[in-house]
């Protein structure tokens, strides 16, 4: 690991009512301008808003209102469509931005909600995940509807040519193939207990996942059968492989490989090449954060690695975090600065890491990073989840030359 | 609008007792059969303890369930040729006999009886080649079937025909006994009662018995029902209380459970033990309380209680197990009690396993001296 002077990012909160409390996505769109989820997770009738983030005027405009999308008033006593996580999905050929929903919050004038207790309450539940597609070129909604029935959508990959969507479902952890021409979705059953927190192509077309014990779950659309591979995501050897389930996966600049890291404490950095063997090659690129406590059960909240992104200079990006030795066992959730949220950036040529920059925001950490973007002119964005509010995103200026350097467009949430 | 904490539970999960989600596998050994192969569909208990479990899906396997002292592993007997689901297993001699059925058609197979113990170190565990024993008449699908408690006779009701066929176990001849509706509305469940009658539903909810060797066939009882709902209900689990004799039934697509007293036929509607729609699967426990789960496929299914002793119906919750397998459990077709009152129960999803129940043991009630 080397060292240089950090470069620091820019906040800008989310500025709405009732304040948002999340930002479980953030995407670069077709148009190469940076998306974000306004997610009111734990608010009832909260509702989820697509925020974008204006380059001319350096500020954030909301351009989707999901309820009204959808048609479901946030007054309507129903858990409502609340968050968008991980469930971005870009079509470049045709400027659209696909967007599906996600549960949590509980409907209006209810204090809790279950996924769970709910279920088929027509009153309380959550009636469906909404599929949402946003033309970024006329920046007009062309049509919302429902997408995953009775349950949330945890994340979203798209695959242009064969005009499909695949999708994990929360909480019964299924697997789901949406056809975009007939707007018809198709149950292929149960992958686990704990969600995958990504799903991503590769160059043929091929689905990938993972289980809630860290196996890779392959989707193929010409036998049409998901297979659970003998490939599993790299973890601690002191630890057991469950719950290490993907939480942000990148392609590389090429496309032939992906990077990735678990939703788990602990998480290795991997480099999966798919199409290399009958199953793919899984490599565990090591730990992303520092030695620990292996007797805590540390907080996902601390001990959080997300928002991979390549930048345009080839270098792949993402958010870890350093905490003061021993606070992972005495006081994970402390909103003050004494952990520091870093950006690193990775020469995937040689592996060597460099502190890169600070993501903060103001008064507080800001080290869960959710997703990470890179805008139309090589700009890195980060989208927090972190407390307390507000809640938002922050930018990074990378000084990059030239224009429409989103491209290769990530086609997955 | 007030921000409050929601990410604990409501109680929505099992709460009493303790639920383990046993992995389908030699843990540390061998890996489960295929996702897609291991919704199980039938349970049977070998004198030995031996817990047998037959799965549906692209394949259907007969899987060896040894789980006492010192075992602790499922082994894979192996498929059934051709078949997609297994529909019954039954313990006969030396060998587990499968009922299978795929679209090749039904028939019996059979695997010599896995009992072995010290399986906590140094094993032999062989795999022996699954031996057909008969073709089963039909198009091949099983709507139904049961075993005999002497495990002499199969009971099999084929779909969509409708015609309830016995099995003997001991020439393997087939015969058809007679066909319990012609327009092929029938309750997808089987039961036996002490006297080896059989019990079924028909039509409007009719309740039949069937004489074992004569096949036949008489209109007993009806099913309880919501007003107006008889005409679609049809009992879709029994259970056999041991110690009363008495029947228990469960219902869809109301999810109403009953008691049926096979010498009277005397019907007593208990109640519906989830707010969901269909009742899968019953057990009785050795002391007698009736164990249920309820849920269809899509759902996020429940498991309930009845204590006949107590006149109480309790939803218990949706399975989880944190010992064991860390998993949820939404969708169970099977039950079955073992010896020490444990209860077995069947997942069937695309990724499942054997759930093994552990109901609470009620406390004594300190006398007060006066």
């Amino acid at each position: 690991m080397t060292t240089t002077a950090l470069k620091t990012s820019t906040f800008y909160p989310f500025e709405r009512e009732p304040i948002p409390d999340s930002c479980w996505s953030l995407t670069a769109g077709p148009d190469g301008r940076i998306y974000a989820a306004s997610c009111c997770e734990r608010i009832p009738g909260g509702g989820v808003y697509v925020l974008r983030y204006d380059d001319e005027t350096d500020s954030l405009e909301t351009v989707i209102d999901v309820a009204e999308a959808a048609g479901e008033p946030l007054d309507s006593g129903r858990a409502t469509q609340c968050k968008i996580h991980y469930s971005f999905a870009a079509s470049e050929g045709d400027g659209i931005l696909y967007a599906a929903t996600h549960l949590s919050a509980p409907g209006l004038g209810q204090s809790r909600y279950s996924p769970w207790a709910d279920w088929k309450d027509e009153r309380r539940a959550f009636p469906h995940s909404t599929l949402v597609a946003y033309d970024t070129r006329r920046d007009e909604v062309l049509w919302g509807g429902p997408f995953i029935p009775r349950e949330g959508c945890r994340c979203l990959a798209l695959d242009e040519r064969r005009g499909r969507l695949y999708a994990v479902s929360y909480p019964r952890d299924h697997f789901w193939v949406y056809d975009l021409q007939t707007r018809a979705i198709r149950d292929l059953g149960r992958l686990g207990s704990v969600n995958s927190q990504a799903i991503f192509t590769d160059r043929r077309g091929r689905v990938f996942t993972s289980n809630c014990s860290g196996q890779i779950v392959r989707y193929d659309p010409d036998a049409d059968r998901l297979e659970e591979l003998p490939v599993r995501v790299p973890h601690e050897p002191r630890k057991s492989g469950w719950h290490d389930v993907l939480y942000d996966v990148v392609a590389s600049p090429e496309g032939d490989c992906v990077y990735g890291v678990p939703w788990n404490s602990d998480p290795h950095l991997l480099r999966y090449w798919p199409e290399d063997g009958p199953h793919g090659r899984m490599e565990n690129l090591g730990a992303v954060h520092q030695r620990r406590d292996p007797t805590a059960a540390v907080c996902f909240y601390l001990d959080h690695c997300g928002g991979l992104v390549f930048g345009a200079d080839g270098a792949l990006y993402f958010v870890i975090t350093r905490w003061p030795e021993g606070m992972e066992s005495s006081s994970p959730l402390r909103h003050d600065m004494t952990s520091e949220s870093l950006l690193v950036r990775m020469d995937v040529r040689t592996l060597e890491k460099t502190d890169f920059a600070r993501i903060e925001k103001p008064g507080a950490m800001g080290h869960y990073v959710s997703r990470a973007g890179r805008d139309r002119w090589g700009n890195l964005f980060f989208g927090h989840v972190t407390r307390p509010l507000p809640t938002g995103i922050s930018r990074l200026e990378m000084d990059a030359e030239g224009d429409n350097l989103h491209l290769p467009l990530r086609t997955w949430g | 609008m007030a921000q409050k904490p929601i990410w604990t539970s409501l109680g929505e999960f099992v709460t009493e007792g303790t639920m383990l989600a046993v992995e389908l596998c030699f843990p540390g050994q061998s890996i489960p059969p295929p996702a897609g192969e291991t919704a199980v569909a039938c349970l049977q208990l070998d004198p030995a303890g031996t817990v047998y479990c037959g799965t549906a899906g692209r394949k259907a396997h007969v899987l060896a369930a040894l789980l006492r002292g010192d075992t602790g592993m499922v082994f894979d007997l192996g498929t059934a040729p051709g078949a997609e689901r297994i529909d019954a297993l039954a313990v006969v001699g030396e060998h587990v006999c499968a009922l299978a059925s795929g679209p090749e058609g039904a028939a019996v197979w059979r695997w010599p009886r896995m009992a072995r113990s010290f399986l906590i170190q140094e094993w032999t565990l062989p795999r022996h080649p699954a031996e057909k024993v008969c073709d089963v008449p039909g198009d091949g699908r099983t709507a139904a079937a049961v075993v005999s408690a002497d495990a002499a006779a199969v009971y099999a009701l084929t779909e969509p025909a409708g015609e309830l066929l016995r099995i003997d176990t001991a020439s393997w001849d087939v015969e058809a006994l007679c066909t319990v509706d012609d327009e092929g509305r029938f309750g997808r469940a089987l039961a036996l009662d002490g006297l080896g009658m059989i019990w079924g539903t028909r039509g409007s909810g009719v309740i039949w018995q069937c004489g074992p060797g004569t096949g036949d066939l008489a209109d007993v009882a009806e099913v309880p029902a919501a007003a107006g709902r008889a005409q679609h209900t049809q009992v879709s689990a029994w259970a056999r209380d041991e110690g009363t004799g008495l029947l228990y039934g469960g219902t869809a697509p109301d999810g109403f459970l009953f008691r049926l007293d096979p010498d009277t036929g005397d019907v007593t509607g208990l109640g519906k033990p989830t707010r969901l729609e269909q009742v899968n699967c019953l057990a009785v426990g050795n002391d007698g309380r009736l164990f249920g789960a309820a849920g269809l496929e899509e759902d996020i299914g429940h498991v309930f209680c009845h204590n006949p002793a107590a006149g109480s119906l309790r939803d218990l919750g949706t399975p989880v197990s944190t010992l064991a397998a860390r998993q949820y459990g939404y969708h169970f077709r099977c039950m079955l009690t073992g010896p020490n009152g444990e209860i077995y129960l069947g997942q069937h999803e695309r990724v499942s396993h054997l759930w093994i129940y552990f109901p609470p043991v009620p406390r004594r009630v300190r006398r007060i001296q006066e």
